[in-house]
């Protein structure tokens, strides 16, 4: 058996949120926003400048469960949490003496029963007001107890619940005895009841009251504290009140459109209440009284509001000061202020700032536009209005502070004309023929005339030199002027009037090109001198002086010259220009720019070349000599490179239509991506208003920005309005097609989207738009029965599919094609097919009928789009006998995934799509891949069937299978034998297709060899990565990485370790595991063994990255504690070794680092 | 004009929070991460009760009718009955 292992890692962490609550956690007077996403709790202090974040916690478990309650006499909260695999805890935060926190685990548990069947609606977990117990509802028929007033063992207990389905439950207020309220169903309707727990006894004791048949859809409690106690019921259409002994019912009309799913309480009376619904409208629910003269109180009716529009909410928190946490699982998160006044559009409602949330993401696609071997993601994030693509990249970050209109700028440098100053005042810049100075003064720029400086020509080169000296070197001469006389003090013309047209200056040396000419400048405190002259083979192309002190402090002084024509680069030796090597590029392009820097005690020479390629070499500045050299396409136009001092490091800046920033780390070069569109020119600047800043000029302006310390994911949002199904790339028309689904609503005879969205604001619309009525039928659907609308259906919300597609690079909606109301959208590829030479866009559909258990219809349409004229133009259709839920290109033939079918079609002269084999082998075929001849069908609940086409029969064959069912929610291959795959229980696994075995049986069976609990659903799978993979060959074979989407909005990656590094990584994982403990002492192991209703086995063959990433967190005495905790003995190389050394901390730290740069 | 009422009485739980608010979105610091290594002592731990619900329920009954007085012997000798009939009950350790 070979070995496969791998390595997964969370690129980026899940943003989805699945609860949020305020409370007094980390001190009594503290008022915190936690906030759990996934795994994480994020805990944020309010404060007077807004959210404050102070710490992120991550567990061992998908959070399902978070409350907070305070226990009596005590003066903060305690945090109750629940994961998706029970395990239950306590938390508390404590101040350290050091100003931190501490989350102590109170206490922790497992909660699950090995029988009962887990309730569909999911878990709920409600607390008794006076925090006597907290009650679950997990299983059907049972409602597990926790007492909470006990010392030691928190013995949990179930109580049988005659009321099999529950739709909500919580605690009443003012109750001796712990009393709940349900909302139950049976087959006459939906009916509440308060229930009183006896603790002593462990039974419901008494039902206090009940009230049969309420709204049918009635779905949410929410209890009102004291004094009023009893319990709002919200439903679809009403919000009734109930106390027990009386009820108040209204029916308000703004709350119908949609089904209210979340509250607030604002105050601790219980009389004003924030209510969110499934359409994203925010509502205020105003509970009114009167106390009568008896003591009882008269409620008046409650008013409901609408206050205006947020992010489809799954819970809201109030803050403070009319300010509110919007907590979004389907789209961004929000932080809105509520307003006195509404606005023009009658909205009660600021939106202060926005969190980001890809998820859920649904599918996504990986472009490499510029081929530098480093992806960009597009996924289809969100769902309903909060849908979106969203473009993620990894790069450095510019934060644009200010800009500057500018056209035409050659050139940029600092420059300090303050003498007294160590910060630059004055920004110097060339332009063809002309050369202007900027002054800043605080934020204000203004021009200014320096006297001495030559503006009227071209400058190359502008700085200080030392004795408040200024250099400027225009196309004629080299300028030494006084800043604090003004005036120049010494100049060197060129020789015969010639022009100046390449220079290069460290402050005191200056060696210019006049053609194949080169001088030598020195700079001197008051004169400048020519000290030497060479004449070159050909035209000098780019140049660099840079001066090197040696071991024993003396100088030397190297130039790197690039020359036209033969296509090198030599180094000279200063004052002689001896030369020391001669380079020849072994390129095509032209050297434009050429640099020499030292990254972390390492010379390299960096040479880029005229087609936006970079080359680098060792350098060795005692003999010149390159060595090592190694090549890397950052744009496609001439770049140009430029050395910049930030927080205190070199770094380079490569100036071009795809801006880089190149470091060192670890002895590494790193190519980071920089958000910025294209620059020509940079300078590094350090104003008093802009300090440790950069200048950039674009084409049109200058900006001027900080630069971000780290590299990072880059995300840039473009909402759609209506949800994203699916995406595809095609390179040959630069575009998107994607399927989008949007809610239409019935109005009379007429279908009306429910609000503008990309399909409905597309340049051009085609297909179904006349279509008001699903019957009125096209050929495909022409058998189905005509569904009728009858005036119950008014108001009716109908899902409509649309074809999208986008320009590549502006993301406009190109045009939408519009299918029928009962046409679903399943798939989208591009597809070439067989000998034609057009690019298609190939779309797979069903028709829906409610009737139908599956669809008995499907379409495949084929498309071409002419993106020079617009224009979408259906080529042909074809009819199938189900839903088409995958595609993919196999052989120039086109492969279909169509109910329980696998088909192949061929692509005919008369283009036209037909039928050439099938295999029929599944219960829902969902997903095919394809490599070589081979098929990896990817099923509904049968996990992995491998295919064989054979080519000459013309057929499938069937080469093996997993017999170990699993319901796939997405696959890939990894290599001709090897496939990983996703399924609904949330875990990861690798298939293998073992030739070796001798059995025909045996060798039909996929063998399972490595499997992982990731915890998040996975959506889908993509070969690529989202770094340069050029410069990630360190340890980490990175050979197929595969990232992966989830419903939380998580972008993850797996990758293929080597053995060594598996096996040193897995001792690193199981040290870090010892040493680590886990908030609410849940194990590593068991969070991440693989678990299904019917098994839980240990991980296999995979290393957890987020662990392994963790280790960087760790105090230097921590890591020390891990490395020392490694069961085996490893050298530098991470090579297992018998003697009884360590690897060196430094090594892991380098390794850990390292493996944090493959995402 | 129910929002006015509803707006005007929002409590403020500190007046200053909130007043010098301003976004600070796309340049948020990195939140520190919150890894402990300390064993810290674990005051509770949340156990299930398996005893079953049904026997629970007839002991229940069973104690009011005798007020509770004969609680003991019956088990001792459920206990007794229990082991010569029934396999005892064997908890699989969750992993």
């Amino acid at each position: 058996m070979t070995t496969q292992q791998f390595y997964t890692v969370t690129a980026h962490k899940p943003t989805a949120v699945v609860t949020s609550i305020s409370a007094n956690f980390t001190s009594p007077t503290d008022r915190n926003l936690l906030v759990a996403r996934f795994n994480r709790i994020d805990i944020s202090l309010v404060t007077e400048e807004g959210l404050q974040p102070i710490k992120e916690i991550a567990l061992y478990g998908k959070i399902e469960i978070m409350k907070v309650f305070r226990p009596k006499h005590k003066d903060k909260d305690l945090l109750f949490v629940v994961t998706a695999r029970y395990n239950t805890m306590i938390l508390e935060c404590v101040q350290t003496e050091s100003g931190d926190i501490d989350i102590i685990t109170k206490a922790h548990g497992n909660i699950s029963d090995q029988i009962g069947k887990i309730s569909e609606i999911g878990a709920m977990a409600v607390i008794d007001p006076s925090a006597r117990v907290i009650g679950l509802k997990l299983y059907d028929g049972l409602f597990k107890i926790i007492p909470l007033d006990k010392e030691g063992e928190l013995k949990a207990y179930c109580l049988r619940m005659e009321e099999v389905e529950v739709q909500d439950i919580d605690f009443l207020y003012g109750c001796a005895n712990p009393t709940i309220i349900i909302i139950h169903q049976d087959t006459m309707g939906r009916h509440i009841k308060a229930k009183e727990l006896s603790i002593k006894d462990k039974e419901f004791v008494k039902t206090p009251w009940k009230q049969e048949n309420v709204e049918t859809e009635a779905s949410m409690i929410i209890p009102v504290p004291e004094p009023l106690c009893g319990a709002i019921i919200i439903g679809r259409e009403s919000v009734l009140y109930h106390n027990g002994s009386s009820f108040i019912a209204i029916s308000p009309p703004v709350i119908k459109q949609s089904t209210i799913v979340c509250y607030a309480r604002i105050d601790p009376e219980g009389t004003r209440y924030l209510l969110g619904d499934m359409a994203g409208h925010l509502f205020m629910l105003l509970l009114n009284y009167e106390k009568n003269p008896d003591g009882t109180f008269k409620i008046k009716d409650p008013k409901v509001d609408l206050l205006g529009e947020i992010s489809i909410p799954e819970s809201l928190t109030y803050l403070d000061n009319k300010i509110i946490y919007v907590a979004s699982r389907v789209g961004d998160s929000q932080l809105i202020k509520l307003n006195k006044k509404p606005d023009q559009f009658g909205s009660h409602i600021t939106v202060l700032d926005t969190f980001m949330n890809l998820g859920p993401i649904v599918d996504m696609c990986v472009i490499d536009l510029e081929r530098q071997g480093q992806g960009q993601v597009v996924t289809c994030s969100g769902a309903y209005k909060e849908g979106s693509l969203r473009i993620i990249r990894n790069g450095i970050g510019i934060q644009e502070v200010a800009t500057i209109d500018l056209v035409g700028i050659k050139g940029m440098w600092p420059l300090r004309v303050t003498t007294d100053s160590l910060l630059d005042d004055t920004l110097v810049l060339s332009f063809v023929g002309h050369s202007r100075v900027l002054a800043y003064s605080g934020e204000e720029v203004e021009e200014i005339d320096l006297e001495g400086f030559q503006s009227e020509l071209q400058t190359f080169y502008c700085g200080n030199t030392s004795d408040n000296k200024m250099v400027q070197i225009t196309s004629a001469s080299v300028r030494l002027i006084c800043l604090e006389s003004k005036c120049l003090v010494s100049e060197w013309n060129v020789p015969d009037g010639k022009s100046i047209n390449v220079v290069s200056c460290n402050g005191h040396q200056a060696v210019c090109a006049t053609g194949n000419s080169l001088y030598y400048i020195e700079i001197g405190t008051d004169k400048v001198d020519q000290k030497g002259f060479i004449t070159l083979e050909h035209e000098v192309s780019c140049l660099d002086v840079c001066s090197f002190k040696n071991e024993f402090y003396k100088n030397s002084s190297l130039v790197a010259v690039g020359l036209w024509m033969d296509i090198s680069v030599k180094i000279l030796q200063l004052p002689d220009f001896v030369e020391l090597v001669r380079e020849p590029l072994g390129e095509e392009i032209i050297p434009r720019s050429i640099l020499m820097v030292t990254f972390e005690n390492i010379d390299y020479l960096l040479c880029a070349l005229g087609d936006g390629s970079l080359c680098y070499f060792h350098l060795n500045p005692e003999n010149g000599v390159l060595s090592d050299k190694r090549k890397v396409n950052l744009g496609t136009q001439p770049t140009l490179i430029r050395k910049f001092q930030s927080l205190a490091t070199t770094s380079v800046f490569a100036c071009s239509d795809h801006p880089t920033v190149i470091y060192s780390s670890n002895n590494k070069l790193i190519f980071s991506n920089v958000n910025l569109r294209k620059v020509n020119h940079m300078c590094s600047l350090n104003t008093k208003s802009y300090p440790d800043s950069l200048a950039m000029a674009t084409d049109t302006a200058i900006i001027i920005g900080t630069i971000d310390e780290m590299q990072k994911l880059h995300i840039r949002t473009i909402p759609l309005g209506e949800a994203p199904r699916r995406i595809a790339h095609q390179e040959s028309s630069k575009s998107f097609g994607i399927i989008t689904m949007r809610i239409d609503v019935h109005e009379g005879i007429n279908l009306v989207p429910a609000r503008p969205s990309a399909s409905t604001s597309a340049q051009n619309i085609s297909g179904a738009i006349n279509n008001r009525m699903p019957n009125n039928a096209s050929a495909v659907n022409s058998n189905q029965g005509p569904l009728s609308i009858g005036s119950s259906e008014y108001g009716l919300e109908v899902e409509i599919h649309n074809m999208l597609v986008l320009d590549q690079n502006t993301f406009e909606v190109l045009h939408a094609h519009q299918l029928n109301s009962n046409e679903y959208a399943l798939s989208i590829i591009s597809a070439k097919l067989g000998d034609d030479p057009a690019t298609y866009y190939i779309l797979g559909t069903a028709v829906v009928n409610p009737e139908d258990q599956d669809p008995k219809l499907g379409r495949i349409l084929i498309f071409h789009w002419d993106d020079s004229s617009s224009k979408l133009t259906p080529i042909t259709e074809k009819e199938v006998k189900g839903a088409c839920y995958g595609m993919a290109e196999f052989n120039g033939k086109l492969l279909a995934a169509v109910n329980c079918t696998v088909r192949l079609f061929e692509w005919t002269a008369e283009k036209e799509l037909r039928l050439e084999c099938s295999h029929f082998n599944n219960i829902v075929a969902l997903f095919v891949k394809t490599k070589g001849d081979f098929i990896v069908c990817g099923d509904l609940m049968r996990s992995l069937t491998l295919l064989q086409y054979k080519t000459m029969e013309g057929s499938f064959e069937e080469i093996a299978r997993d017999y170990n069912p699993k319901w796939s929610t997405a696959i890939e291959i990894i290599d001709d034998d090897v496939f990983l795959g996703a399924e609904n229980d949330k875990n990861l696994f690798i298939i293998h297709k073992d030739s070796t075995l001798t059995s025909d049986e045996a060798r039909h069976q996929l063998q399972e060899i490595g499997q992982f609990h990731c915890g998040d659903l996975i959506n889908v799978f993509r070969h690529g990565s989202l770094v340069m993979q050029h410069f990630t060959d360190t340890y980490v074979s990175v050979q197929g990485g595969i990232l992966y989407g989830t419903c939380s909005g998580a972008l993850g990656l797996v990758t293929q370790l080597t053995p060594k590094m598996f096996d040193f990584l897995s001792d690193l994982e199981k040290s870090l595991a010892s040493v680590v403990k886990g908030v609410g002492k849940i194990n590593h192991q068991f969070w991440r063994s693989y678990h299904t209703e019917i098994r839980t086995e240990p991980s296999e063959s995979f290393v957890d990255g987020d662990l392994i990433e963790s280790f960087l967190d760790l105090s230097k005495r921590e890591m020390v504690a891990v490395v020392d905790a490694l069961q085996g003995a490893y050298d530098q190389e991470f090579k297992k070794i018998s003697k009884d050394t360590k690897v060196s901390l430094d090594d892991v730290i380098k390794l850990v680092e390292d493996l944090t740069r493959i995402h | 004009m129910s929002i006015a009422e509803f707006l005007d009485g929002m409590p403020s739980f500190d007046e200053r929070n909130f007043s010098r608010f301003h976004s600070d979105n796309g340049r948020s610091k990195r939140v520190p991460v919150y890894i402990t290594t300390e064993d810290q002592p674990c005051d509770q731990i949340i156990v299930t009760d398996k005893s079953n619900l049904l026997l629970r329920y007839l002991h229940n009954q069973w104690d009011k009718k005798h007020g509770g007085k004969k609680r003991e012997c019956v088990e001792t000798g459920e206990e007794a009955g229990s082991s010569s009939r029934k396999r005892p009950r064997i908890d699989v350790p969750i992993l």
